[in-house]
């Protein structure tokens, strides 16, 4: 099933555990062209049409789908089935060394012009892995919108929004810190975010 | 000086009575425009400190020392309550662009008192940070800027409060506001 959905340069994870231990500031992967083309693309144009509500705290602003789980394309379901499914998990505990085998958290969002999620470690009940698919293209570093790591209350890694970019982390108390920053244009940030549990 | 129709016995009568009815009041055009602009230039020669920790707060603040104006406000809600407040603290705070405050498990308003006195000269709203005041997971009450206003609010231990993060709309301006918390 990975040969079906994943770019196959990403099929042999020895150099990829490697990198991921010894990611700064905190464990991490930046997955370029992850997912194989036509299966992204489709899943992309399919996303579109998912509903996205408004949401805002003191903590952030941005707009979400439900959890996809619940969609009802059938296209989005294979996504999130994909993500969920066994192998797929499989693959990650081979490459991170994390067993996090329980149902994912899986959405869809939308930041533009304003929105924005400051500072957290992302560590809530059973998360273990937390993970960002970018869907956007053309983003650049002045239109905001990157997610960024940080270590000792400074930035210390930004990664631009870029389509088709898989990134995973590993949530840890107290040090997974990161951000996503503002969005400074008129321009949708669109990426589908969410968790691998433990059982 | 304090804008004398707040002053009056039946101005006292109606603020009371919004505050009690509704937990909160603002008061708009509070000083003179003479006045209001002395405090204004008198406010931009403070040096503000900044507090900076990415997952609590950003922004820059100092401890409010200057007795001519604190004197005013204690005086103004001793004759509001009819009765001396305890002054706990008094700050003078500076948010602008990517400042913010979040909520913090660990910190909750007091039962008091809590006295916001805008000193904000230009503010888009559309930017953002406002004060916003929370209980029950429910916003209860929001302080957007409003030039030369007070706002006035009864605090419960049962409240947290945040200020929203500051967007790119705010361009170089800053919201300054002073807040005096008595008990």
């Amino acid at each position: 099933m990975l040969n079906k959905y994943i770019n196959k340069k990403y099929l042999s994870f020895e150099s990829l555990k490697s990198k991921f231990i010894h990611a700064k500031p905190f464990s991490h992967l930046v997955l370029k062209d992850f997912f194989s083309k036509n299966f992204i693309n489709n899943f992309l144009n399919e996303l579109k049409k998912e509903n996205f509500e408004h949401k805002e705290s003191d903590l952030f602003s941005f707009m979400q789908t439900h959890d996809l789980s619940s969609s009802n394309n059938h296209i989005v379901i294979e996504f999130y089935q994909f993500l969920n499914s066994n192998e797929f998990k499989e693959y990650l505990q081979k490459i991170t060394g994390i067993s996090a085998f329980g149902k994912i958290d899986c959405s869809g969002f939308i930041y533009t012009s304003k929105d924005y999620l400051l500072p957290h470690d992302d560590k809530l009940g059973s998360r273990k892995i937390a993970y960002v698919l970018n869907l956007s293209r053309d983003f650049l570093k002045r239109d905001g919108g990157s997610l960024d790591f940080f270590s000792k209350n400074k930035t210390v890694k930004s990664i631009i929004p870029s389509f088709n970019t898989f990134i995973i982390f590993k949530v840890t108390i107290g040090k997974s810190y990161h951000q996503v920053n503002e969005v400074l244009i008129d321009k949708k940030r669109l990426s589908v975010a969410g968790w691998f549990n433990d059982k | 000086m304090i804008n004398k129709t707040y002053f009056d016995k039946s101005a006292i009568e109606d603020i009371l009575f919004t505050i009690n009815k509704y937990g909160s009041i603002q008061l708009h055009s509070f000083f003179n425009e003479e006045f209001y602009s002395n405090i204004l230039i008198k406010i931009s020669k403070i040096k503000l400190k900044k507090f900076y920790n990415p997952c609590l707060f950003f922004y820059r603040a100092i401890d409010f020392s200057d007795s001519e104006i604190t004197s005013m406000f204690n005086n103004f809600v001793r004759i509001l309550f009819g009765r001396k407040l305890i002054l706990k603290s008094a700050k003078l705070f500076c948010f602008s662009h990517k400042d913010y405050s979040l909520l913090n498990d660990k910190i909750n308003e007091i039962d008091g008192l809590k006295v916001i006195v805008e000193l904000t000269d230009k503010w888009n709203n559309l930017s953002n940070g406002y004060n916003s005041f929370v209980q029950r997971n429910q916003e209860v009450l929001r302080v957007n800027s409003v030039r030369n206003s007070v706002t006035i609010l009864r605090t419960s231990k049962n409240m947290k409060s945040f200020v929203k993060y500051v967007n790119h709309l705010a361009l170089n301006d800053k919201r300054i506001f002073l807040e005096f918390v008595y008990v």
